[in-house]
């Protein structure tokens, strides 16, 4: 049952920033995305490729942490950090899209 | 013969300081039915320094009750015995280590413990695991057989670190090189001398290889992804400054893609920036970096 703060609506109408009420699953049960998880352009892009066609979400917007200090040279540094850390898994896949999760997570701090 | 002196070496760990008999006690006492507060507050209660640290700690934003909790007995009620169990537990291995020279950097060993406690609790939540708090225990500890080698091996632990950066490679492949074997072995024996719950030991014993793991393979391999999460987001210091490769078996045995992670590092940020007030448990002088 959706509770009176949530609304489903269908993929193309999110925006980043929104929440998930609830997880979002594979029918084997399998999780993609967890429901306190925030929402960003990629992470949308991506849930379309899983064929994810209709999402619950929270209505209110959580606060985002405002930091107008933060400029290219902090992005510059956060992506010099990363290839340093995965310097030895840059030819996995795997690794690479988690180092790609992890960067945007980073960044997005700084933008948000 | 290289078999016996392994052997030799592992039986040193039997010269580490046992947990206090009081925390066996109450860790006993914790795990019964119909276990009173009384009971168990006369029990811990036996141990001042051990008391003073558990207020320190349950007062401390980490849980966030903010200097409201007075007694011990109201510790046990407000936090439950799990809590408190993993508290007295935390805080007593803890202090077995408190004293590893100056030149180890005790401040960043804890970032990383601690982080990798906050990430498997984290992720224990989101996956609706029972037993939370056991994960957060097998997180903090995962790492534990590093500070045994600093504490046994203090010569054997700077040539790892010497081989760890002359050759670029991880701690657990410079731990092997140089000793024999590695700090999961180390770290299992050591959780097998105090006590620990199987699926803690096996977490310590495993988190480098998860899917050998028998009683508790999901809690292994949560802290397997938590190390490695860790790293990538480069809270504290586990030894090198190397993101381990995870292996596909690892989602596997979580039941997760990829992108559940991406879910998490929201609240691994909130909780880590509460989670440091778990540092207090040390005085100021238990926690340095080198000089």
């Amino acid at each position: 049952m959706i509770k009176s703060k949530e609304k489903t609506i269908p993929i193309e109408k999110l925006t980043p920033d929104m929440t998930l009420a609830m997880d979002i699953t594979k029918p084997n049960g399998d999780l993609i995305f967890g429901q306190s998880g925030r929402l960003t352009k990629p992470i949308i892009e991506k849930l379309k490729r899983f064929g994810v066609k209709k999402i619950t979400v929270l209505v209110e917007r959580a606060d985002g942490h405002q930091d107008p200090r933060y400029i290219k040279k902090e992005m510059k540094e956060i992506e010099e950090g990363l290839d340093y850390r995965f310097r030895r898994v840059r030819h996995i896949p795997l690794m690479m899209e988690l180092k790609e999760l992890i960067g945007e997570h980073l960044k997005g701090k700084l933008t948000s | 013969m290289k078999q016996d002196i392994l052997a030799r070496k592992l039986e040193r760990i039997d010269d580490l300081p046992s947990i206090p008999s009081m925390v066996f006690e109450a860790v006993h006492l914790l795990h019964q039915p119909d276990i009173t507060v009384e009971r168990l507050t006369s029990s811990i209660q036996l141990d001042q320094a051990i008391v003073s640290k558990i207020l320190r700690l349950v007062n401390s934003s980490f849980y966030g009750f903010q200097g409201r909790i007075g007694n011990l007995s109201q510790a046990l009620v407000l936090l439950g015995f799990n809590a408190v169990r993993n508290a007295i537990l935390s805080i007593s291995i803890l202090d077995i280590f408190s004293d590893l020279g100056k030149d180890f950097d005790s401040r960043l060993f804890w970032l990383h413990a601690i982080g990798t406690g906050v990430i498997c609790q984290v992720m224990g939540h989101q996956l609706k695991y029972p037993r939370v708090e056991n994960l957060f225990v097998a997180g903090l500890l995962h790492d534990i057989g590093k500070l045994v080698i600093i504490k046994l091996f203090p010569e054997d632990f700077f040539k790892i670190l010497k081989e760890v950066r002359e050759k670029d490679i991880s701690i657990i492949e410079a731990e092997r090189a140089v000793l024999g074997m590695d700090h999961t072995e180390i770290g299992y024996r050591m959780a097998e001398k105090w006590k620990l719950p199987q699926e803690i030991q096996e977490a310590l014993g495993f988190h480098h290889c998860p899917w050998n793991a028998k009683e508790n393979r999901a809690m292994s391999a949560t802290v397997c992804l938590s190390n490695c999460l860790c790293r990538a987001l480069d809270i504290g210091c586990g030894g090198d400054a190397l993101v381990p490769e995870i292996d596909p078996k690892v989602l596997t045995i979580l039941g997760i893609e990829p992108l559940f992670i991406a879910g998490c590092l929201e609240d691994i940020d909130l909780e880590m920036e509460r989670a440091k007030s778990f540092l207090t448990i040390f005085n100021e002088n238990e926690l340095r970096s080198p000089s």
